[in-house]
């Protein structure tokens, strides 16, 4: 017997329209151009820092935060579509560009990520165990070991990406001399106080939507199109439902 | 064989949660299996983890004595705590005292660090971003929300006027609400992209 609750039904009835609308838009389509997807002004700026660390030698920081602790959620893996990314931009760098995490899990994948595009670019004598490393466990000790990384480590730019507490501002005050600081964080509060002190904040889905743009990839920017279509649906449902609640309908 | 057997297990997990969060009466029963299972293997990742960690603050202090105080300190209060936790047990009142003793207080020393960089960050900001719409609004919301959390529309007498600026005071709300729909249709992309197999985070290609 099924004991759905209205708001099960609507969760699923979401779920499955969005898998129907990406499934639409990964086998109708074609593969779409980068260019005919909205960016965030984060992709640009992620560019940017990569050419500039390239020029000038220096590595880039990558922080994937607290990845599935203490609370194993999605956006914990948004790091990881960062880090091949920029990873794969300095396999053949003097300096690799660097990964930290502050989850056991969450930095084991990174490892295998990394130590795999080491592998398939035919070079696995390159890939160093402590480019991909965890930083500590927890989130003040991340921040810790973060707070001590910047200044050792002299980088080009420092990627915040992925599940952050409010305090991680400290370690952007720390690089405030560096090129550019981007950050996608999850939660509202992190976004808020980040921004203030980063030089290219994410907000909401553009946090999403900075890597999926980095990767331009087939399933990926279907993705980005059924988020566009999935906003404006929700857009809708929203004015309908305030509509019905000022003529008192609920 | 190698790429398709990790793929088959994350689709195969992913639906199972997915049936038993939708038909609990059913398969629901053995849900707590496969959260357990997940569990340990993120204990066990943690552990393994760590190991490295502590491996590469050894061979630092290896390659330079002189200048890894720091990495000293870490690795011999690593080693006590793990040693004290195993004797004692995690339970243990006592241990747990003497490990929140130490914790804390560096905490708070972060937190309240992080205080006073916030509110430098607060000050500094039309000097880093520039003076546009984003950071006036940015600035005039702060100040202005912050005012309606002091609870000053107390002083006002117009019950009109107060019932607007409750209605105001639910906009930060609003707009978390908005940020977290967002966030939420992120994530359902890439777990829907992980359930259907065409996003491997765990994949190195």
């Amino acid at each position: 017997m099924l004991l759905l609750t209205t708001n099960d039904l609507l969760a699923l009835l979401i779920v499955l329209a969005s898998a129907v609308c990406l499934a639409l838009f990964y086998w109708l389509s074609g593969t779409p151009k980068k260019s005919s997807i909205r960016l965030p002004s984060t992709s640009e700026a992620l560019e940017s820092l990569l050419q500039t660390s390239a020029e000038e030698g220096k590595p880039v920081l990558l922080n994937q935060g607290m990845g599935f602790s203490p609370n194993p959620e999605i956006t914990g893996l948004l790091g990881l579509g960062l880090q091949r990314v920029i990873v794969n931009r300095s396999l053949t760098a003097d300096r690799p560009n660097m990964v930290e995490s502050g989850d056991g899990l969450l930095s084991l994948v990174s490892q295998q990520v990394s130590r795999g595009l080491y592998h398939n670019a035919l070079m696995p004598e390159y890939f160093n165990v402590n480019q991909a490393s965890l930083q500590a466990l927890g989130p003040m000790a991340n921040l810790a070991g973060l707070l001590t990384m910047v200044p050792e480590s002299k980088p080009s730019g420092l990627l915040l990406y992925g599940s952050f507490t409010p305090e991680h501002l400290l370690a952007l005050d720390q690089g405030i001399n560096m090129n550019t600081s981007v950050v996608g964080a999850s939660a509202p509060t992190t976004q808020a106080s980040l921004w203030m002190h980063a030089d290219h904040s994410a907000f909401g889905e553009d946090s999403f939507a900075t890597v999926s743009s980095a990767k331009p990839e087939k399933s990926t920017l279907a993705g980005l199109r059924t988020a566009d279509v999935l906003r404006i649906l929700i857009s809708i449902a929203l004015l309908a439902a305030a509509i019905l609640k000022v003529m008192g309908e609920f | 064989m190698r790429r398709t057997l990790p793929v088959a297990i994350t689709i195969s997990t992913a639906l199972f949660v997915l049936a038993a969060l939708f038909l609990q009466g059913q398969v629901g029963s053995y849900l707590p299996y496969v959260l357990d299972l997940a569990i340990l293997l993120m204990a066990v990742s943690a552990l393994v983890a760590l190991a490295y960690l502590v491996t590469r603050q050894v061979n630092k202090i290896r390659q330079n004595p002189a200048e890894s105080t720091p990495n000293m300190v870490l690795v011999l209060a690593f080693s006590i705590t793990l040693v004290a936790g195993l004797v004692f047990g995690v339970q243990n009142p006592a241990y747990n005292r003497w490990v929140a003793a130490i914790q804390r207080p560096l905490q708070s020393s972060l937190l309240g660090l992080s205080a006073l960089v916030m509110a430098s960050a607060a000050l500094k900001l039309f000097q880093r971003k520039g003076i546009d719409a984003f950071t006036v609004s940015f600035g005039l919301s702060a100040v202005f929300f912050l005012l309606l959390g002091m609870n000053t529309s107390r002083l006002v007498i117009n019950p009109q006027l107060d019932a607007a600026l409750l209605t105001l005071s639910q906009l930060p709300l609003v707009g978390a609400r908005g940020l977290l729909i967002g966030i939420s249709l992120g994530a359902l992309m890439v777990a829907l992209r992980i359930v259907f197999g065409v996003e491997r985070p765990f994949d190195e290609r």
